[in-house]
């Protein structure tokens, strides 16, 4: 990514670390801080697609920028709606760390794009995946979050219902995600499926969530077990997108990025 | 009853439904295992016509267990949610296996878990899934209502996907053929080492290769040039006189980057290097020959530092397509450009711009092309679009109501 990533980045953790403190001490403009450093990183993603003469959704990087664009938009409109603090307090931060991997571990300005990602499904492709992992990483800070309220502090506080929300329309950006993936490889590579690496640990991630939605469906006041599924599954999600590039099976995998 | 005691006999069967709900699954497991230790060999494949029939045998027999057992207490335990859960996990746990264990043949693995998609432990997992996805589906399907639209879409789609990707297994062709110019070709071979004489005839026109400007690295690697993870390159191309990588200034004295393409000797070959001054705060550092390898020239780095060197980063292709000639069944020519992403179908076939000579890359004069059939495609699409539909009600449809626990 570009020298001017770190200045763009600063900016926007300053904005947001600002609005954090100002959320804290019932200050209004706390909001409109967190709004302006969401609207600092699009600048910056519109600023490097225009650069990259690409969409910058190729390498592993650029899709954590996308990742720490949607969470901080998630948190800015579950706060609007419900006031919970601690809910933009988590994304932001988790936002924050997404973005510090890429200050830390700048990657190469490299406009290429191999042929196979030429197609008009790249990025509809990436951003309903990027979208469904925000919205499912929002669904495992509530986990984390009733986890650790049950287990060390009161108990009694259930957000399964926003976790809900957020698998609902998380597992439906999933599914558009992997069918769109699969179209656009029956283009590209003449099979829809084909059990390489990276659709084989969708297809675990989008199963454990189905796990989560027939729990939930079945057993609504079973907390504990959803519960640990969410934050079971969202390991699972991370894994998929970051930690089979070093499995032993995944060696030949098409996602190489 | 007291409601402790109640509360106690509902957890007790639910406790019990789902030991039996697993206990199930584990049996289909163990089963497929077994077979497996026993047969060692790929699992049954069914090709035309036994896949239709089997199909529409499958689900007729789901239909009518619903339609004449649906109210039968077992059918019923097996359309219930721990049992779905059960389902889902077993064919989870296969999923894991295959994303942990680097799959191999069904005669190099000892257990199915090294070739588990030949598997009978596979097919075992497959039907028990469909069975039951397929009865669940029925129960809602009939009688119809249309706030069961999302729930049909969703548990349909995906009957329909996994069942009609199964059986199309044995009906799938995918050959690969390799075009040298000017020559007619319809001979293609699949990969188990088998060739065949197609019904339809090809002739390469013209192999088009475009790839991205070279770019100079700036690299702490010793051996092959890796991408810098301090993101200091540079493109070039034969018009650039002087670029900047970190602290070096650099002076492009001598560009090449040629096709050396002798004809259809096989003895082409792509030339890029470069003659460069190296500078640092105006003070010369080093001068010298940077070189992409090929299959004639060993690359070659300039060393700025005791770990630091400056190289070529891997070319990358841009664009790579044919120019076509094909004969149809009946005879008939015509001239198509095929692209990567941009298959176009013939006869039945898909044909897909596949690869080239990747060790001349521009200078290859041959095209590789791979033609995929797949009947059951459509079927396949239906599925797809139908899950589609559903994640876009599911999206939609805020409403949702939770069964009460007690109800098993």
């Amino acid at each position: 990514m570009t020298a001017q990533f770190e200045i763009f980045a600063l900016l926007t953790f300053g904005l947001w670390l600002t609005g954090l403190v100002l959320i804290y001490a019932r200050k209004q403009p706390g909001v409109v801080l967190i709004a302006l450093g969401t609207v600092v990183m699009t600048l910056f993603t519109i600023y490097l697609w225009i650069e990259l003469e690409r969409a910058p959704m190729r390498t592993l990087g650029e899709t954590r920028l996308w990742y720490g664009l949607f969470l901080p938009f998630i948190g800015l409109i579950v706060y609007l709606i419900h006031q919970y603090k601690w809910f933009i307090t988590y994304s932001i931060v988790l936002a924050m760390l997404f973005l510090s991997i890429n200050i830390l571990h700048p990657e190469n300005f490299d406009k290429s794009l191999m042929p196979a990602l030429q197609s008009i499904w790249f990025v509809p492709h990436v951003i309903v995946y990027m979208l469904a992992y925000a919205l499912l990483a929002a669904s495992s800070l509530v986990s984390a979050y009733d986890l650790y309220k049950m287990y060390f502090g009161q108990a009694g506080t259930d957000h399964l219902a926003l976790a809900d929300s957020f698998v609902n329309i998380g597992f439906s950006f999933l599914t558009m995600g992997i069918i769109f993936g699969a179209l656009w490889a029956k283009t590209a590579w003449g099979h829809y499926w084909t059990w390489d690496p990276k659709e084989t640990w969708a297809l675990i991630t989008w199963m454990s969530y189905l796990l989560y939605l027939h729990v939930r469906f079945r057993h609504p006041s079973h907390t504990v077990i959803a519960l640990w599924i969410l934050a079971l599954g969202f390991v699972v999600l991370l894994f998929c997108w970051f930690g089979i590039n070093y499995l032993p099976a995944a060696q030949s995998s098409v996602h190489t990025y | 009853m007291s409601g402790v005691e109640k509360s106690n006999s509902i957890k007790s069967r639910m406790l019990n439904t789902y030991i039996r709900s697993f206990g199930i699954m584990l049996l289909v497991f163990f089963s497929g295992i077994i077979l497996d230790l026993i047969f060692r060999s790929d699992a049954v494949r069914f090709a035309f016509p036994q896949n239709i029939v089997l199909g529409i045998v499958f689900i007729f027999l789901l239909f009518f267990l619903h339609l004449f057992y649906g109210i039968h207490p077992l059918i019923r335990w097996f359309t219930s949610v721990p049992v779905a859960l059960a389902a889902i996990t077993g064919y989870m746990t296969l999923s894991l296996l295959m994303g942990l264990i680097p799959q191999k043949s069904p005669h190099e693995g000892l257990l199915a878990f090294f070739y588990i998609r030949s598997s009978w432990l596979y097919f075992f997992v497959n039907v028990f899934f469909l069975f039951i996805l397929g009865l669940t589906m029925f129960k809602r399907l009939i009688p119809f209502r249309l706030h069961n639209a999302g729930f049909i879409l969703n548990h349909a789609g995906l009957f329909v996907v996994i069942l009609s990707g199964a059986l199309s297994y044995g009906d799938q062709q995918r050959m690969t053929m390799i075009l040298y110019p000017n020559e007619w070709n319809r001979r293609a071979g699949d990969n188990q080492g088998n060739s065949y004489d197609l019904n339809v005839a090809f002739k390469l026109r013209k192999f088009i290769y475009e790839e991205y400007p070279l770019q100079l690295i700036l690299t702490d690697s010793t051996g092959e040039v890796q991408r810098s993870k301090k993101g200091m390159t540079a493109t070039i191309d034969s018009n650039t006189n002087q670029v900047a990588i970190d602290r070096y200034t650099i002076v492009i004295d001598t560009f090449c980057n040629k096709r050396f393409f002798p004809g259809k000797a096989g003895r082409s070959f792509h030339l890029r290097a470069v003659y460069i001054h190296v500078f640092r705060n105006s003070d010369s550092i080093t001068s010298g020959w940077i070189v992409a390898g090929n299959r004639f020239f060993p690359p070659a780095l300039v060393r700025t530092g005791k770990n630091e060197l400056i190289g070529f980063s891997r070319p990358a292709s841009k664009r790579f397509a044919s120019e076509l000639t094909l004969m149809a069944r009946d005879g008939k020519t015509r001239d198509v450009l095929l692209e990567v992403n941009k298959p176009f179908t013939l006869d039945g076939w898909k044909i897909y711009q596949s690869g080239y000579d990747e060790t001349v890359a521009g200078n290859s004069y041959i095209s590789i092309i791979e033609l995929v059939s797949d009947p059951w495609i459509i079927a396949v699409y239906v599925g797809m679009f139908m899950l589609l539909g559903g994640a876009i009600i599911m999206l939609i449809q805020r409403k949702k109501q939770y069964k009460d626990d007690s109800a098993i």
